[in-house]
């Protein structure tokens, strides 16, 4: 079979930018999910559910704001 | 590079190319799927006959291959179904299967098991009442589940695929669950992409905006599949490279730093099959610019290595591997890597390959800026086996959810079984942060800067509004 493969300076470069992305932080597990809203985020003013305003509920309602911000 | 990666305690994992074919034996099906891109039902005139078939079992060997996937239409209904099987068997390539799962006795799963097949995926689309409005037969996803535990009883390990789009979509959580109550160990997903008859069904489509969402829940799945043990394996037009990339991609090692999408690998580690005897990179993708040859006028060895169609990822290291990247997938960050993501998904979608609009980065970028993007068909397809129309991509400033789309994807709409939210009272709320936190890392990334985003305000502008 074929042997073509990606360049390990692409691949590396690639991982790079992810590891950003995730912001240090790739889950493991379903605990770790959770704990990310219960110590991270301080509760918001705005009740998401009934938010009607754009797609984006959270992230557009002025009201909202990620707390480390 | 890898001795140096090695030097300095990167630990890098030997390339490792898994080689298979999948291998479509006939066009016949007993179901008739809203989404299906080979437009099953009939068989096709000219499909290979037994000695052909076996022919071809003789020359993948040689080639290489060294997994047969076995679909249709519904591979059982050829009649030598098992006797090809047995024959991918008996030299040495393991013989599996994907099927609709309508109409698996358990006679039948031992004789699969007689033949040597070892796994077997089955398709479920949803819960009970869409799988069955979608797949075109009452009571095929009651079935399915019966299937599922007649392979189980005679020792066949089984897997299940689902189709993601509108129909499906909201329904993920519970059909997780069921996934979950019914032992099933692997799930592999996939966006429902414009092909055959999903062209005329284009309804059932996500918009890409609706990723936004999606991903979020895919994310929590693989994590909590973890702990249920049901592993997710993301199809290969899921992705690419968002926060969720290496959890997707590494379910079964989250110790792998290297698990995150490598490129398409068509034609490369994978050819897909006709039941006329074509030979394609992968077996989705369309036939009319992707068939390399027939095995009745050459050797698969021959299709393989010298027709241009099955060499369209010869390049994955040096300028030519991104010269056919057009739009947003041309000035990616991760382009050098990703080379457009899923052929198939673009080419179906703009009638070439090389720009992506299926893709978690892409939409979290624009979202970010305050942009998305939105599709419709401007041509419709002839209505052949594998085929494609035309749509049109624009690009918009986000705005309110579309009225006259009430089955657009929220996690907001999504149906949750009733236990995980008496364990989580607030797990969607968590998803919505989770949310908002992957498009906050593309600010804080510098992936997009500050002033270009409407939604991320620094606390003097918060405070003075």
């Amino acid at each position: 079979m074929k042997q073509g493969k990606p360049s390990m300076m692409e691949l590396t470069q690639t991982k790079a930018l992810l590891e950003k992305i995730e912001g240090g932080h790739r889950q493991q597990n379903i605990q770790d999910f959770t704990l990310i809203f219960d110590d991270t985020f301080k509760p918001t003013p705005c009740d998401l559910l009934s938010c009607v305003t754009p797609i984006y509920g959270a992230i557009t309602d002025p009201r909202w704001r990620i707390a480390a911000d | 590079m890898e001795r140096s990666l090695q030097k300095k305690g990167i630990r890098v994992k030997e390339y490792q190319r898994k080689t298979y074919a999948v291998w479509e034996i006939t066009l016949k099906c007993n179901l008739a799927c809203s989404h299906c891109g080979s437009r099953a039902g009939d068989k096709r005139d000219n499909e290979l006959n037994t000695t052909e078939a076996l022919d071809l079992v003789k020359q993948m060997a040689e080639l290489g291959i060294k997994e047969v996937t076995l679909i249709g239409g519904e591979a059982f209904l050829r009649p030598d179904w098992l006797m090809i099987a047995a024959e991918i068997t008996r030299l040495g390539m393991v013989a599996s299967m994907t099927t609709g799962g309508y109409g698996i006795s358990l006679g039948t799963a031992k004789r699969m098991k007689a033949a040597g097949i070892t796994t077997v995926s089955v398709s479920i689309d949803g819960l009970a009442t869409t799988h069955d409005r979608i797949r075109g037969k009452a009571g095929s996803w009651q079935q399915c589940f019966e299937t599922i535990a007649r392979l189980n009883q005679v020792g066949i390990i089984c897997g299940v695929n689902t189709q993601i789009n509108r129909e499906t979509a909201l329904g993920l959580p519970l059909l997780y669950q069921a996934l979950v109550d019914a032992n099933v160990s692997a799930w592999q997903i996939q966006l429902t992409v414009p092909m055959g008859n999903a062209v005329e069904n284009s309804q059932l489509l996500l918009q890409p905006i609706e990723l936004l969402d999606l991903y979020p829940l895919l994310h929590y799945l693989s994590l909590r599949g973890r702990r249920d043990g049901l592993t997710i394996q993301p199809g290969n037009n899921i992705g690419y490279y968002g926060p969720y990339e290496r959890v997707l991609r590494g379910a079964n090692n989250l110790e792998n730093d290297w698990a995150f999408y490598k490129g398409c690998q068509a034609g490369q580690s994978v050819i897909g099959i006709e039941a006329d005897g074509s030979i394609k990179g992968c077996p989705s993708l369309p036939s009319d610019a992707y068939v390399g040859g027939n095995i009745r006028n050459k050797t698969l060895s021959q299709i393989y290595y010298h027709s241009d169609e099955l060499n369209i990822n010869e390049h994955q290291s040096d300028a030519m591997a991104t010269e056919h990247l057009w739009g947003h997938c041309a000035s990616c960050e991760f382009a050098n890597t990703c080379r457009g993501g899923c052929h198939w998904t673009s080419h179906v979608f703009f009638g070439k390959r090389g720009n992506n609009p299926y893709c978690h980065h892409r939409v979290l970028k624009l979202a970010v800026q305050g942009r998305k993007e939105r599709f419709y068909l401007k041509e419709r397809a002839k209505g052949m086996p594998f085929d494609h129309g035309i749509f049109e991509l624009l690009e918009e400033n986000i705005g309110p959810i579309d009225p006259n789309a009430p089955h657009q994807f929220t996690l907001k709409k999504a149906q949750y079984p009733k236990r995980w939210l008496q364990e989580n009272p607030q797990l969607i709320q968590s998803l919505y942060f989770e949310r908002g936190l992957g498009m906050k890392r593309y600010v804080d990334a510098g992936i997009v800067d500050r002033e270009q985003s409407p939604w991320f305000k620094s606390k003097e502008e918060v405070t003075s509004t």
